[in-house]
Order: C-alpha cells, then sequence, then structure tokens
C-alpha cells in the first residue's frame, strides 16, 4: 500500500471512530445543555407559581381550575410534606398529538393554606427532541463536509508536498552506478526532503566515486602493464633470435613465452572487462552471428580435433544478424566455444545450436552440475578451472551480454552435460 | 666505416651496455642511421620507453629498414614534419602530447606516411579515431617484433606495388595482392590461413618466429588463447608439406620448439 493510501487509511479509521463516538458525546452533550436550560425554565416557572399560590389562589377548586386550564400544571395533594424538589422525565399522553410523549417534569413540595401538595411543572419534549435530532444531523453534516473535505485537501495537499520524494524515489530507481552523470535530485524547499536529497547525493556521488576510481585503478593497472609486456615480448623475441641458442636455454625461454602470453591475456582481458563495465563506445554494425560462429569454429578446428572431440551444429547455415559490435560478439562466441572444449572431456561433444531467439553451446564434462552463481564471477577459483585459463573468459562472456541485453545462462541439461545459452532477443 | 657506426649505435641503444641509463639522444640518431649503407625503407619509430625502443630498432634494423626515432612529441613532430618517411610506428601516449594529434599534424601538411598504431590505450574509440585521421593499422601493445615487422611489410607493399607485388625468395615466388604462391612456376594451393602463415614467415626472413607470435597472426587477438599450439602445428606442419610436395626446399625449420624460422638459403 502507498504511502498516501496508507495514511488516508489512518485518516479515515480515526475520522469515522470520532464520527461515531463523536456524534453519541455531541448528542449527549447538547441534550445535557437542553435538559438543563429547560430545568431552569421550569425552575422559574416554580417561584411564579409558589408567589401565584401565596398571592391569587384561595381555594384547592382553584387549583383544579389551574390544572384544567393548564395540563402541565398539577397539584396533587400529599398528607405528609413530599420529598424535595426532582426532576424527571415521564411519559403522558398528550390529546394533541394523541399518544403518549416524554415530558420533563420538576416535582416540588409546596404548602397552600397550610397544608401539603406536590407541585408538578411539565414542559413536552416532543419538539425538543426534534430540534435536539435536527442539531445532530447538522452537526453530521457539517462534521461529514468537514471530513470530506479534509480527506480531499489531505490528498492533494500530501501530493503536492511529497511531490519532491517520489521525484527522489523517481532518480533512485533510474540510478545507476557505473552511470557517468552524477545524480541530480530536484532543489525542494522543505527541509527534511532538502537534508534527503543532500544525504542521498553525498552517499551516491561518494560511491559512484569510489566506483569510478576502482574501474579506472583497474584500467590503468591493466594499462600500464601493457609496456612492461611489451618490453617482455620484444626483449624475449630479440633474445630467440640469438645465435648459438642451445636447447637448454631454449628450454628456459619457452615457459617464459607462455607466462608472458598468459599475461598478455590476462591484462587485456582485465581492459576490456573494465571498458564494458565503463560502458565505453563500442560501435555498432549488423553482424551475422551465424558467420562469426561458423569462422570461430573454423579458427578452433585443430582444437577439437586435438581434443578428439565431435562437433555437432545445428542451424549456422541461415544468417542470423544482431547490431552489435563485431570485436565483442567475436569475443563472446570465442569465449563460449573456447570454453566449452577446454571443459570437455576426451572423446565428447561439442554441440552448438543456434536459433533466431538462442545460441547454445553444450559440451560433455563433468558428471555433476556446476554452481550456477559462481561460474560468471571473475577469477572464479575452484578445482574446475583448468590449468592455462585466466579464469575471465565467462565473466567477459556475461559482460558482453550485459551491454547488448543478452541473458547468458548455465543449464545442466543431462548427466554430464552442460550447457551455456544466450538469449538473444 | 658503417659497421664503425652500427656498432656506436649498439653501444647507445642497448641500455644494458650503458652504465647511465639516459634516454636514447635521438637527434643523434639519423645522421649515424642515413649513412648505414643498407638499402632500406626508411621508417620513423616514435616510442617514449627507451627499452622498448632499442628492441624495435635492433629488430627492424636487422630486417634492413632504417629506423630514426623520436622519443618525445616535438622530436616526432619536427621530424615527421622535416623528412620523409615511408612508415611511421606511433605509440600514442608520449611525453609532450597525443599521438593522436600527431596524425591530424601529418593529416593538415599532407604527408604521404604509411601510419601504423602502437599504443597500450586499447580504447575501442581510440583505435577508431586513429584509422580515421588516417593511420593505416593499429597494433596494440604489446605486440611481437615479427607481427610489427609483418604489418610494416604488408604496408610497405600496400603502398608501393599497387596491382602487382611479387615477392621472390629462392624457388618460391609470391604474389601477395592476388594471394598466389608458386614454387618454380608450380602453383600452390594453400588456404587462407596457411598464406597469411606464409607472408608472416616471409616478412620475418631468418628469423625465429615463436609459437604465441604465430598464433596471434593466425587467430588476431580477439581470440581466447590456449595454452596448447595444435593450431600453429598443424598449420606449419600442412605448409610445410605443401612446399616439399611443389619441390621446395626445406624452408620452414623449428627451433627447439620456440617457434619456426624460414631460411631462404636452407644448408640442406
Amino acid at each position: 500500500m502507498r504511502l498516501l493510501a496508507r495514511t488516508t487509511v489512518f485518516f479515515l479509521l480515526y475520522a469515522s471512530v470520532v464520527a461515531v463516538a463523536g456524534t453519541f458525546v455531541y448528542y449527549e452533550f447538547i441534550r445535557k445543555i437542553y435538559y438543563v436550560y429547560v430545568d431552569r425554565t421550569l425552575s422559574r416557572r416554580k417561584l411564579r407559581v409558589e408567589n401565584d399560590l401565596r398571592l391569587y389562589l384561595r381555594t384547592p377548586a382553584d387549583l383544579t381550575f389551574w390544572h384544567q386550564l393548564d395540563h402541565n400544571v398539577e397539584f396533587v395533594p400529599l398528607t405528609a410534606p413530599g420529598p424535595p424538589a426532582a426532576f424527571s422525565v415521564r411519559m403522558m399522553y398528550n390529546q394533541l398529538v394523541g399518544k403518549a410523549v416524554p415530558y420533563r417534569q420538576l416535582a416540588a413540595p409546596v404548602q397552600f393554606q397550610g397544608r401539603p401538595y406536590r407541585l408538578e411543572l411539565r414542559t413536552t419534549m416532543l419538539e425538543s427532541q426534534e430540534l435536539l435530532a435536527r442539531i445532530v444531523q447538522a452537526g453530521a453534516l457539517l462534521f461529514g463536509v468537514l471530513l470530506v473535505g479534509l480527506l480531499v485537501l489531505q490528498h492533494f495537499l500530501t501530493r503536492r508536498l511529497w511531490a519532491p520524494f517520489y521525484q527522489t524515489l523517481g532518480e533512485l530507481q533510474r540510478y545507476k552506478l557505473d552511470q557517468h552523470q552524477p545524480l541530480s535530485l530536484a532543489p525542494t524547499r522543505i527541509p527534511e526532503f532538502k537534508e534527503l536529497n543532500s544525504a542521498l547525493s553525498r552517499v551516491l556521488n561518494r560511491n559512484q566515486r569510489i566506483y569510478h576510481r576502482q574501474k579506472e585503478f583497474t584500467e590503468n593497472a591493466a594499462h600500464e602493464l601493457q609496456t612492461p609486456l611489451a618490453i617482455l615480448r620484444t626483449k624475449l623475441d630479440m633474445l630467440v633470435q640469438v645465435p648459438g641458442l642451445t636447447e637448454e636455454q631454449a628450454g628456459h625461454i619457452e615457459p617464459l613465452l607462455d607466462v608472458t602470453q598468459r599475461l598478455t591475456h590476462l591484462s587485456r582481458s582485465l581492459l576490456l572487462l573494465a571498458h564494458l563495465d565503463q560502458q565505453l563506445f563500442f560501435p555498432s554494425e549488423t553482424v551475422d552471428l551465424a558467420a562469426v560462429i561458423r569462422t570461430q569454429l573454423g579458427q578452433l578446428r585443430e582444437q577439437l580435433e586435438a581434443a578428439n572431440l565431435t562437433l555437432v551444429a545445428e542451424g549456422l547455415a541461415p544468417t542470423l544478424t544482431v547490431a552489435a559490435n563485431r570485436s565483442l560478439i567475436e569475443i563472446l562466441v570465442s569465449n563460449l566455444l573456447s570454453n566449452a572444449i577446454r571443459h570437455n572431456v576426451p572423446g565428447g561433444e561439442l554441440r552448438v545450436l543456434l536459433t533466431p531467439d538462442e545460441l547454445t553451446v553444450q559440451n560433455t564434462g563433468r558428471p555433476h552440475a556446476l554452481p550456477a552463481d559462481q561460474l560468471f564471477v571473475r577469477f572464479r577459483p575452484g578445482p574446475e578451472r583448468p590449468p592455462g585459463s585466466v579464469g575471465l573468459g565467462l565473466a567477459i562472456a556475461r559482460q558482453i551480454c550485459d551491454t547488448y541485453g543478452f541473458l547468458l545462462s548455465y543449464h545442466y541439461d543431462a548427466p554430464g552435460r552442460h550447457s551455456m545459452r544466450v538469449r538473444i532477443h | 666505416m658503417g659497421l664503425l657506426l652500427k656498432k656506436s649505435f649498439a653501444e647507445k641503444i642497448e641500455p644494458w651496455k650503458e652504465r647511465d641509463r639516459t634516454r636514447i639522444n635521438a637527434a643523434t640518431l639519423p645522421v649515424l642511421f642515413i649513412s648505414l649503407s643498407a638499402p632500406g625503407m626508411k621508417l620513423l619509430l616514435v616510442e617514449d620507453e627507451p627499452e622498448l625502443l632499442a628492441s624495435v630498432v635492433s629488430y627492424l634494423q636487422a630486417q634492413h629498414y632504417v629506423c630514426e626515432v623520436a622519443t618525445t612529441y616535438d622530436q616526432a613532430q619536427e621530424k615527421m614534419l622535416l623528412h620523409d618517411y615511408e612508415c611511421i610506428v606511433l605509440d600514442l601516449t608520449l611525453p609532450g602530447g597525443d599521438g593522436l594529434d600527431l596524425l591530424r599534424e601529418l593529416q593538415r601538411h599532407q604527408k604521404a606516411a604509411g601510419v601504423i598504431i602502437t599504443s597500450a590505450r586499447a580504447a575501442v574509440d581510440d583505435r577508431i579515431t586513429g584509422l580515421e585521421l588516417g593511420a593505416d593499422d593499429y597494433l596494440p601493445k604489446p605486440f611481437y617484433l615479427p607481427e610489427l615487422s609483418a604489418r610494416i611489410a604488408a604496408l610497405v607493399r600496400r603502398r608501393h606495388y599497387q596491382g602487382t607485388n611479387l615477392l621472390q625468395v629462392g624457388l618460391l615466388s609470391v604474389d601477395v595482392s592476388a594471394r598466389r604462391a608458386s614454387v618454380a612456376a608450380q602453383p600452390l594451393t594453400l588456404t587462407r590461413t596457411e598464406f597469411d602463415l606464409l607472408l608472416l614467415l616471409l616478412a620475418n626472413q631468418g628469423r625465429v618466429i615463436t609459437k604465441g607470435a604465430i598464433a596471434e597472426h593466425l587467430s588476431g587477438d580477439v581470440a581466447e588463447q590456449f595454452d596448447t599450439y595444435e593450431k600453429v602445428y598443424a598449420h606449419v606442419k600442412n605448409l610445410k608439406r605443401k612446399l616439399t610436395e611443389a619441390g621446395a626446399p626445406n624452408y620452414i625449420r623449428m627451433v627447439y620448439g620456440l617457434g619456426y624460422r624460414f631460411d631462404p638459403n636452407p644448408a640442406t
């Protein structure tokens, strides 16, 4: 549930509780006030009646006559002095509406001509109850309007007030660590968002700087290796030209040549990875993937023969074009094929299957599945790594696939059959 | 005289013989080289790393090229504008400037030198910019000397012999542009790879070409390298077989498992 929806729900919950409870409380409150008012009126009338009793009324017949004129005034003769004055609500038949309606009654002890009476003063609550209902209705309506208004206001206000937050969120969702331009967050006047944005900018730009520094470091390190390697290579090239080179000396030079070769391959791979990570510009062209695979398979023919591998290739006849950098596609294909040859078993099989959507390179190999999550790790350690491999081939393949939105995955198809699949589209 | 000068050059250029490891005094070198009697193409090698420069000069000189060197941007600029070179081997990162600017300079002055860029900067756009600015080839560092020699040879051939481009070595004659080879008028049927291999060998006659250099020449630097050299062995074997079947002497010799040498005058 979104933040705004969540606050609205809580707001509504609170509002409905307050509305329900509030209506009762409000009703009770208004009723109390009204009763106080009615009771005061009744008390004043009682004073007047007591006054009248003293000054104008002579006989008990007068009292009965009064009651006949005004039903809301009644004198009940008592034998003993009655209880003190008390208010009560009672139901009584009303002639005007023809049914029993509630009355507020003040019962007070009075003396008339030395004899105790109970004076009952009444006023009907019929209209006042309607009035009360109307007042409560009006109150509820007011409350409702207030609630709806508040909801609408809150909705628009929060939408406006939280706009910088959602902008920042959007920026963060689009943010990539390897992007080159620093994060730009929209300016805002709200201090909290200002602080949030500045904190985020600080953290992210710092991360980005560290990331780029690391990438630069890799690139520079690999780069700085090239010149010493070039010297090493050319010196070795000169060394093998020396006249009178003995077999023993040659035996010492050969491993040096191999190691230099490996170092060169390693530093080139690192450079390529650094460039792929930095998303350096690799010009795109239309590349026939099938043709690239055919060429690379041709290049590897001797390697296949040496390992006594059977090649099964399908779907390489029609052209299958992708828009990509030719060198990168060649490296991708070369790495996948070399990998399948390196990890093969003598007398095994290399299957290359190309469909319009997918390239599958399958090889026979160890009779157990490989840990898929570790295969594409740079400098993958472990017993799976054959000698001579620098452990970057698959990492590079994955990075190239990422560059072009291809999906590279490992599958253990059948016992002893491993495959790498590239989803092209 | 030539020999004497050559010797003094060697002392200058080979720093392991030099106590004080100063940079090669490039300003004095051209005179020495020009006075060498070897009839060769004049090259300018622009490279700031003295050890690397020493190897390159020494190797190419033995290939009968006349080498001049420049170790800074300014030297290179001065030389390439003052003199005409057959080929300039240009490093991009130089003290005092960017090699790509030298290419722009060459273009502006319409100097018709072939340029091979050798750079440790492997960025793709450098390569593209370089080629767009009129460089003929791009050889990333670290490179093999036989490869550099082959590239220079190919460049020189391209620039000089349009149409007919015939190499004659002993009984072997190679038409580079038509990609045909024959032994004593008997045509050889060589595959693309075998022909490339033959060109590499011919560009480095009498020199040992290591297996790694051959492998890289045949596969290109994008290919994943194997520690085994099956490919090299297979292609050299096939080429040797085809040459001997056509009646050529045993031109290609293996040197202690290190690599191969094309000997234009085999003893037997």
